[in-house]
C-alpha cells in the first residue's frame, strides 16, 4: 500500500508544480512575427505618385475570405479597404486603394488568416511624394 | 496563459483518441473477454466510447466556432451563422473542419450501435471498431489544417503528424479503458485473469506506439523548431520541452509497469498489485491529458520559424567565435577528455561487470575521483567556448538586406555614430581619443563573432561598462535594423576588396544586397528573383560632365553585346544615378533590368562594394561614386568585378564572355545564406 500512497502525493505535487509552471509560461507575451514577405509597393518605399492597388505576398497561402485591410490615418477613423485573392498565386492578395490618397506617409493595417489556421496581424507603410 | 480554445480543441482530440485507443484495445482482446469479468468491462468501455465520441463531436463544433471567431476577429459570442458559413465554405481550413465535424459526428453512430447491441458481442465489436476507425480518420484530418501544411517538407510533415497522432491515440487513448478495468474499485476474482491478459496486450500495443511517437516526434521537432535557440527561446519551444517532460514521465511509469508490475501481476494477481498498477495508470492518464492540452495549445501558436526568439541565458556556446583564440581548442578537447575519463571511472565504479581486474580503488574513492574529474573537465571545456549572449542574440528582422535599408542605415550611421566610430568607420572619430575604451573598428570582419541580434542589442541598449550609448529611445526599431544591415554590407564590402575581374572557380562567398529593379515588361522585380534563373551583369554608372561620353560609349557597347550575353544565360542590370545618367536609363528602359526608383540608395549601397586592394577608400564609410561592374552568378554570388579605374580587362566584351564560360561550367552552388546567418 505504501508506495501507492506516496506516489499519489508525489503526483499531486507534480501536478500543482506543472500547472503553476504552465501558466507561468504563458506570461511572456510573444509578439506576432510578420509573415509578409514582399509587397508592391514595398515596405517604406517612397513613391512619386499614389498607387492604385497594393499587392502583397505572404510566406504561406492565405484566405482572401478573412483578409481585412484598412488605412490608419494620422487622425480620424480607420478606412476599410477591400482585398481579393489571386487565382494563380494563393500567397498573394491584392488590395484596392482609394484614389484620393494625400501626399505623405500611408499606413496600411492588415489582418489575414493563413492556411494553417493562424491569424497574422501587421502593418505596411509607404510614402507618397505627390498626391494623385 | 493557456488559450481556453486549446482546452476545447484538446477535448476534441481526447474524445477521438479515447475512441481510437479503447475501441482498438477491445477489438484486439475480444477473444479473451468471454468470462463474466470480461462482459462487465466491455459494458463499461462501450459506454465510455459512446460518451467520448459525443464529447469529441461537441468539442469539434465548439472549436470550429472558436476558430471562426478568431479568423473574423470577433468575440466567441458575437459569432453568427454567416461568419461560420464563410469560414467553413470559403476557406481551406474550413473545408478540413467540415470533414472533421462530419467524421466526429459519424463516429457517434457506430458507438451508439455498439452500446445498443451490447448483447450481441459480434455486432457490438464490429461497431466499436468502426467508431475507432472513423475517429482515427478524424484525427488524421487535423494535420491538413495545421502547421505541417506550411512546411517545405509538406508531405513528410503531414505523414509524420498523422502517424504521431494515431500512435499517441492507440497508447494514451487506451488508458481510460485500463482504469475502467482495474481502477474502478477492487478487481473481482473473475476479472483477474482477463485483466492480466488485457494489460499484457495493451503493453504490446503501447511498445510499438511508443517507438512511432518518438520517431515522428523527433521528425516534427526538426521540421517545426529546427534549432536549439528556437527550442528554449520561444513559447512554442518551451511548451514542447514541457510536453517532452510529461512524455518522459509517462515513459518512466510505463516502463516500470512493463518490467516489474506486469510480470508480478501475471504471477500473482493480488489486490495491492492491482491497486498499485491502477494508481500508476491514473497518473499516466493525467500526464496524457496534459500532453494533449499542451499539444493543442502549441497548435494555436506560431512555430519558432515565425516567432521572435528571446534567448534566456547570459551566454551561448560558439565554436566559430572562440576556436581561433589561443588555448581554446586545447582547453576544450582536454576538458572533454578529462570529463569522459571521469565518467568512465564513475561507470566502472558503479557497474561491477565493467570493472577490470586491476582496478582496486575503494568505491568511495573512485566515485569521488570520477565525479571530480567529470565536473572539472566540463568546467574547463565549456567556459572556453562560451561567449556572452543577450536576450536578442537570436533575434532577426523581416527588413530585407536590401539597398533601401542599407542606404538608410548608412545615413543613420553618418547622423549618429561618426563622433566615436569616425567617418571612416575605423573607430577613430573626434571623440575617440578621449574615451577610456577605443570604439570598435566596424570594418573588421565581425560577423563570425557577433550575431545580428547581438549588434541590435548593443545599438538598442548600449554596451555595459563602455562608452557605447543606447539608441533605443532615439532611433526606431526599423532604423536600428537599417544600421545593422548597413554594418553587414560595410564590413563585407571591406572583405570584397579582393574580388577581381577574373572569376576564381569555386570561390563563392559574397552575396550582393537585394535591390528592386524594373524588368523589360515594366514589372517590379527583385535582384534575388533571378537566383537559379540567370546570371546578372550589374552595371553601376557614375555620370559627370567629364566622363559622360565615356559612360555612354560603355553603355552602348554592353547594350550591343546583350544578345551574346543572353545566349550565355546572362541579363544586364543598370544602376545609373543622377540627372546626367538619365539618357542611359531611358535608353535601357524596356530592354534590360533598370533600377528606376531610389536609384541613389542603390548606388550608395553597391558603392560599399567598390573598395579594392589598391584603393581601400579607408578614410570614408560612404565611398565616392565610381563606375563598377559586377558579375553575379546564377546561384546569386558576386564572382567577379571590374573597376575601370584599375585595369581595362572588361573593355573587351570577349573577356566577360570568357568569365561566363567558367561560371557556366560550374555546378550550382548552395543559395547564399542570409547576411547574418551563422
Amino acid at each position: 500500500m505504501r508506495p501507492a500512497i506516496s506516489l499519489r502525493k508525489g503526483g499531486q505535487a507534480l501536478l500543482i508544480f506543472v500547472l503553476l509552471f504552465g501558466f507561468g509560461l504563458g506570461i511572456s507575451e510573444v509578439a506576432a512575427h510578420s509573415r509578409l514577405v514582399r509587397s508592391e509597393p514595398s515596405a517604406r518605399a517612397v513613391l512619386d505618385t499614389a498607387p492604385k492597388e497594393i499587392k502583397l505576398w505572404f510566406n504561406e497561402a492565405v484566405e482572401p475570405a478573412f483578409a481585412k485591410f484598412w488605412i490608419i490615418p494620422a487622425q480620424g477613423a480607420q478606412i476599410s479597404l477591400t482585398a481579393r485573392g489571386d487565382s494563380s498565386d494563393k500567397r498573394e492578395l491584392i488590395v484596392t486603394l482609394p484614389d484620393n490618397l494625400p501626399a505623405g506617409p500611408v499606413n496600411i493595417g492588415f489582418h489575414v488568416l493563413s492556411v494553417d489556421g493562424h491569424v497574422v496581424e501587421d502593418k505596411l507603410t509607404f510614402t507618397i511624394k505627390n498626391p494623385a | 496563459m493557456i488559450d481556453p480554445f486549446a482546452v476545447v480543441r484538446a477535448f476534441g482530440t481526447l474524445g477521438a483518441a479515447t475512441t481510437v485507443g479503447t475501441g482498438a484495445l477491445v477489438w484486439y482482446t475480444r477473444d479473451a473477454l468471454v468470462p463474466a469479468g470480461g462482459a462487465i468491462w466491455r459494458r463499461r468501455v462501450v459506454l465510455a466510447v459512446l460518451v467520448a465520441s459525443i464529447v469529441s463531436a461537441i468539442a469539434t463544433v465548439a472549436g470550429v466556432i472558436g476558430a471562426a471567431a478568431a479568423a473574423a476577429q470577433v468575440g466567441v459570442f458575437a459569432v453568427d451563422g454567416s461568419i461560420v458559413e464563410t469560414f467553413l465554405f470559403k476557406t481551406g481550413v474550413g473545408h478540413i473542419e467540415i470533414v472533421e465535424i462530419g467524421l466526429a459526428a459519424a463516429a457517434c453512430v457506430p458507438a451508439a450501435i455498439a452500446w445498443v447491441m451490447l448483447k450481441n458481442t459480434q455486432v457490438s465489436d464490429v461497431a466499436l471498431l468502426a467508431a475507432a476507425l472513423i475517429s482515427a480518420a478524424n484525427l488524421a484530418t487535423v494535420p491538413f489544417a495545421s502547421h505541417p501544411v506550411t512546411l517545405d517538407a509538406q508531405i513528410a510533415g503531414i505523414l509524420s503528424a498523422i502517424a504521431h497522432r494515431l500512435a499517441l491515440s492507440l497508447w494514451l487513448g487506451g488508458l481510460p479503458a485500463l482504469i475502467l478495468l482495474i481502477g474502478a474499485g477492487p478487481v473481482p476474482d473473475d476479472t483477474r485473469r482477463v485483466a492480466a491478459l488485457v494489460l499484457r496486450r495493451f503493453s504490446q500495443v503501447a511498445t510499438v506506439a511508443m517507438g512511432i511517437i518518438l520517431l515522428t516526434g523527433a521528425l516534427l521537432t526538426w521540421f517545426l523548431v529546427g534549432n536549439f535557440p528556437g527550442l528554449i527561446g520561444t513559447e512554442y519551444g518551451r511548451l514542447l520541452i514541457l510536453k517532452l517532460a510529461f512524455l518522459g514521465g509517462v515513459l518512466f511509469i510505463a516502463s516500470g509497469l512493463q518490467r516489474h508490475l506486469l510480470p508480478l501481476l501475471e504471477l500473482k494477481p493480488s489486490d495491492p498489485t492491482f491497486l498499485s498498477y491502477a494508481n500508476r495508470v491514473k497518473l499516466e492518464t493525467v500526464f496524457a491529458v496534459l500532453i494533449v492540452v499542451i499539444a493543442s495549445d502549441m497548435a494555436g501558436l506560431a512555430p519558432p520559424e515565425h516567432e521572435n526568439i528571446v534567448w534566456p541565458l547570459p551566454f551561448r556556446f560558439s565554436f566559430a567565435a572562440t576556436w581561433a583564440i589561443p588555448w581554446v581548442p586545447t582547453r576544450f578537447i582536454g576538458g572533454i577528455a578529462l570529463s569522459l575519463a571521469g565518467l568512465g571511472v564513475l561507470a566502472i565504479s558503479l557497474v561491477p561487470q565493467l570493472r577490470p581486474a586491476w582496478f582496486r580503488l575503494p568505491k568511495n574513492v573512485s566515485l569521488g575521483a570520477g565525479a571530480i574529474a567529470a565536473i572539472a573537465g566540463g568546467g574547463l571545456a565549456f567556459p572556453a567556448i562560451s561567449v556572452q549572449a543577450y536576450p536578442d542574440t537570436y533575434l532577426t528582422t523581416d527588413i530585407p538586406y536590401a539597398a533601401r535599408s542599407i542606404a538608410a542605415g548608412l545615413k543613420h550611421y553618418e547622423d549618429n555614430c561618426t563622433g566615436c566610430h569616425g567617418t571612416s568607420g575605423h573607430g577613430d572619430g573626434p571623440l575617440a581619443a578621449s574615451l577610456p575604451i577605443k570604439p570598435a573598428d566596424l570594418s573588421a570582419p565581425h560577423t563570425a563573432l557577433h550575431t545580428a541580434g547581438d549588434l541590435y542589442w548593443w545599438v538598442t541598449h548600449g554596451i555595459e561598462n563602455s562608452p557605447m550609448p543606447a539608441f533605443g529611445d532615439t532611433l526606431t526599431d526599423d532604423e536600428r535594423w537599417d544600421i545593422i544591415n548597413f554594418l553587414g554590407a560595410y564590413s563585407v564590402g571591406y572583405q570584397a576588396r579582393i574580388i577581381e575581374p577574373r572569376v576564381q572557380p569555386g570561390q563563392y562567398w559574397l552575396a550582393p544586397p537585394d535591390v528592386e529593379l524594373t524588368d523589360e515588361n515594366g514589372k517590379t522585380v527583385l535582384l534575388t528573383d533571378y537566383r537559379q534563373k540567370s546570371a546578372i551583369l550589374l552595371m553601376l554608372f557614375s555620370c559627370t560632365q567629364e566622363n559622360i561620353a565615356q559612360e555612354t560609349a560603355r553603355f552602348n557597347q554592353l547594350m550591343a553585346a546583350r544578345e551574346r550575353l543572353a545566349a550565355a544565360g546572362t541579363r544586364i542590370a543598370l544602376i545609373a544615378p543622377g540627372s546626367l545618367c538619365e539618357p542611359l536609363r531611358s535608353a535601357a528602359a524596356g530592354k534590360i533590368l533598370v533600377v528606376d526608383h531610389d536609384i541613389a540608395d542603390a548606388a550608395a549601397t553597391f558603392g560599399l562594394f567598390t573598395r579594392s586592394v589598391h584603393n581601400r577608400q579607408q578614410t570614408v564609410v560612404r565611398v565616392p561614386d565610381t563606375h563598377a561592374e559586377f558579375l553575379i552568378d546564377r546561384s546569386g554570388y558576386i564572382r567577379a568585378r571590374w573597376l575601370p579605374a584599375e585595369d581595362d580587362t572588361w573593355s573587351d566584351p570577349g573577356f566577360i564572355m570568357a568569365q561566363l564560360d567558367i561560371l557556366n561550367r560550374e555546378p550550382p552552388a548552395p543559395p547564399p545564406p542570409g547576411p547574418h546567418d551563422h
